[in-house]
């Protein structure tokens, strides 16, 4: 379907009514390449994956939500076009920011179980504010002042964590259970990295990031 | 899902519709979930591409009404494309399965209330 501006009334006409079991469609085919061309155009550095989870996420709030284009104030072409650029520029604002505050590699600490599944997630949009909001939240002082207040073992195990520690020797070692059985220290261990990083991310929480 | 062989932005779409009712996504996964299939072998029941399936995701379930039903069917069936008895048969068999599992759960929780009246 060509992107002339009847068409594109008719298919914000088509989402808008309910009965129409392949609005969603249609509009997803129509929509979607000049979504996708557009931020490569604009955006020629970014990656493919990036810019398709922009244009996923709009379109599906869209399709959501139809009515929040008003067709009597623009086109939709362009109310899309503007708004995954608003979205693409957020996103690279955020990495921006990202770098800039974290001390540390946040894939690390994710790898490591920071940023586990503890909490729940609606979405990827949720996901990633949340990350957003963790990478923020990780400077060095109040990374420093949440240690404080863990007893000695469970610093060095938060500290293992941090540096990529794998072996579970090096954590049996810092808990004390390095004479039980080797079944058994992976258990506790596992638990202990569990319980430290929801607990790291509750007090994150607790303090409003 | 396991939709690894999809389109990749299609992918993408599928994953965010599949929690909201008003999409098919949402009974391919309910689907999905009852009898454990992934994306590719649920689009091989149907006689369909795994693409092809990622677009019959993206529509509407049709409406219930028997006339209704049938012109969305068709609709839908024209618009990926697919066999229309295939999906008929389909969304048939998930509305039947759906409406079974709401009565015995509405029977289990008659007979648990009789249960507890005894």
């Amino acid at each position: 379907m060509q992107l002339t501006e009847d068409n594109l009334a008719i298919i914000h006409d088509r989402l808008v009514d309910q009965a129409d079991a392949t609005a969603f469609l249609a509009a997803f085919d129509t929509l979607q390449e000049m979504l996708l061309d557009h931020l490569h155009r604009v955006f020629p550095q970014q990656r493919t994956e990036d810019c398709e989870d922009i244009v996923a996420e709009m379109l599906t709030n869209y399709f959501n939500n139809p009515a929040q284009f008003d067709p009597a104030k623009s086109r939709l072409d362009a109310y899309l076009r503007m708004a995954v650029s608003g979205d693409m520029k957020n996103l690279l604002e955020k990495e921006k920011r990202i770098k800039e505050k974290v001390p540390f590699n946040l894939d690390q600490l994710e790898e490591n179980g920071v940023a586990d599944q503890a909490l729940t997630r609606n979405n990827d949009q949720d996901r990633f504010v949340e990350d957003q909001a963790l990478a923020n939240a990780l400077t060095q002082p109040r990374f420093e002042a949440l240690l404080d207040k863990l007893n000695a073992s469970d610093q060095a195990v938060v500290q293992l964590m941090i540096g990529s520690e794998r072996q579970t020797a090096r954590y049996a070692e810092v808990l004390g259970i390095a004479q039980q059985p080797i079944e058994e220290q992976r258990q506790i261990v596992k638990r202990a990295k569990d319980r430290l990083t929801k607990w790291l991310k509750r007090q994150l929480m607790l303090d409003g990031f | 899902m396991g939709f690894n062989t999809m389109n990749s932005l299609l992918k993408k779409m599928v994953e965010r519709l599949s929690d909201s009712p008003v999409f098919l996504a949402y009974r391919l996964k309910q689907y999905a979930l009852r009898t454990g299939k992934n994306w590719d072998a649920i689009a091989s029941e149907l006689s369909v591409s795994p693409d092809q399936l990622g677009r019959l995701a993206l529509c509407r379930p049709p409406r219930s009404e028997t006339k209704l039903f049938i012109l969305d069917v068709h609709s839908i069936a024209e618009a990926i494309p697919m066999p229309v008895t295939v999906l008929a048969n389909f969304l048939r068999q998930q509305d039947m399965l759906r409406s079974y599992d709401s009565d015995s759960t509405s029977q289990i929780a008659a007979r648990d209330r009789d249960d507890h009246l005894e």
